[in-house]
């Protein structure tokens, strides 16, 4: 029996350890994370892992620069499961450690060819992009992406995106559709250089609706190499008047040989908190 | 020290492929440290952001065969030559003749000249590798062609002097309607 509390407390006090600070490590099994958790170098959630991370966690990432890229090395790296369950009192913060929070001051939180993501109530911050999405099945919900190079990003990938803020980041949310498809709805993206950057591939398998989309540098901004025109029907830019929303959307004309971006039918009044109903089952 | 030399090592060597799959890339230009080539290279580097949301880094270099062997050595990707600082090299004011000379000499291709009056010129001159990695890159350039005379530019650079670089470019290219 003794010996059996002795293995508890040396399991305990060996996953608080690990909890804590984490350099380079790579997740192999199930973990659960809770509290303040640093992390300086890659952490890499394997094919086997899955991770998840309790309400009101805080994952700081050092800023470190080995290659002097701008860019901080600090990441999460996601090839297995990710679930991120905050609470909207008590979301989980993806953060860096210096306290400017600048943007590229860590990397990102990539989930890539993975089994599953999910986030629920999350803040994203300071990053080079806050969060990546690729070739994975996703749902992303009541978050935060704050004061990164790229909000939210993503290609080839079945997403589910809703109810979550995108400001004061150069693009809101960036993507290369390619065989993505899914929904991005009741979103409010504001305040970023660029509110949502489709910068090639995209071909309307994504359906962007009843989002707010205003006073962004530019609120829809075609990628040099598009081709399809684009479809963003049914949402909200800050005004009803086309000549004003058509000033925000980089495309077709201000350079010809970019596609057309069809906002028609706008809604004529911004999507509040009580329009909101993200999707149970996706 | 031990610690993040240790750390600076596993990320180099263990988690390498992972790292720099998802960055995205980085084109490098070079420069020369004046006030004219810095200019047009921050309108070229803020096309290529905006339009393509590719990261792009100057870097600045003393002298014109600095440049060159940089170029060689793929320490950088695109730089940008007028006929004076080609001929310095080649010894062939002729475009195409220059162009021809540089590619078999140095593995470098011009794009389609900024400017061109007689025998002046203002040429990008980029890595054929950097050419196969961003094919749509020549079309974008090119849409800076004939408007960066010298006249411009020195407006440009003065302006620059005011406000700062970053705004004077921005302002630039918006006011033509490329971002």
């Amino acid at each position: 029996m003794r010996i059996f509390f002795l293995f508890l407390l040396f399991f305990y006090s060996t996953s608080e350890l690990l909890a804590n600070t984490l350099f380079v490590k790579e997740i192999t099994t199930e973990e659960v994370w809770k509290g303040r958790v640093f992390i300086e170098g890659i952490v890499a959630v394997k094919k086997n892992g899955k991770l998840i991370i309790e309400p009101g966690s805080k994952i700081i990432f050092k800023t470190i620069d080995v290659d002097d890229d701008g860019i901080g090395d600090s990441e999460l790296y996601v090839e297995g499961t990710i679930i991120v369950k905050g609470k909207k009192d008590l979301p989980v913060l993806f953060t860096s450690d210096n306290d400017d929070k600048l943007p590229s001051s860590w990397k990102y939180v990539m989930v890539n060819h993975a089994k599953y993501a999910y986030f629920d109530y999350a803040i994203f911050e300071g990053a080079f992009s806050g969060l990546q999405v690729h070739f994975t099945k996703a749902i992303v919900k009541n978050s935060i992406f704050r004061n990164n190079i790229d909000g939210f990003r993503f290609s080839t990938s079945i997403i589910y995106v809703c109810n979550n803020k995108m400001t004061k980041n150069r693009h809101g949310i960036r993507y290369e559709e390619r065989d993505s498809n899914g929904i991005v709805e009741f979103n409010s993206i504001f305040e970023n250089e660029i509110g949502i950057f489709p910068v090639t591939k995209c071909r309307n398998k994504v359906n962007f609706r009843y989002n707010n989309i205003e006073k962004n540098g530019y609120n829809i901004k075609v990628g040099d190499e598009q081709k399809e025109d684009l479809s963003f029907k049914n949402n909200y830019f800050g005004t009803v008047f086309e000549r004003e929303i058509r000033k925000s959307i980089y495309d077709k004309k201000f350079d010809k040989n970019l596609p057309i971006i069809n906002i028609k039918p706008v809604s004529k009044k911004p999507f509040m908190e009580c329009d909101v109903k993200c999707l149970e089952d996706f | 020290m031990f610690r993040r030399l240790l750390i600076s090592f596993l990320i180099f060597f263990c988690f390498q492929g992972i790292s720099f799959a998802c960055v995205g890339k980085t084109i490098f230009i070079g420069h020369l440290d004046t006030k004219e080539d810095e200019i047009i290279s921050n309108i070229l580097s803020r096309l290529i952001t905006e339009r393509t949301g590719t990261s792009v880094k100057l870097k600045k270099y003393s002298d014109a065969s600095t440049i060159i062997n940089a170029a060689s050595s793929g320490e950088i990707d695109l730089f940008i030559f007028d006929n004076i600082k080609i001929s310095s090299f080649s010894k062939i004011a002729d475009f195409d003749k220059a162009k021809s000379d540089f590619n078999t000499k140095f593995n470098l291709v011009f794009l389609k000249p900024l400017l061109e009056h007689k025998n002046e010129y203002i040429v990008p001159i980029i890595r054929k590798d950097t050419l196969k990695k961003f094919p749509a890159l020549p079309r974008l350039i090119e849409k800076l062609n004939g408007l960066l005379p010298a006249s411009i530019v020195s407006n440009l650079v003065k302006d620059a002097e005011k406000r700062g670089i970053k705004d004077t470019v921005r302002e630039f290219l918006k006011s033509k309607s490329l971002i």
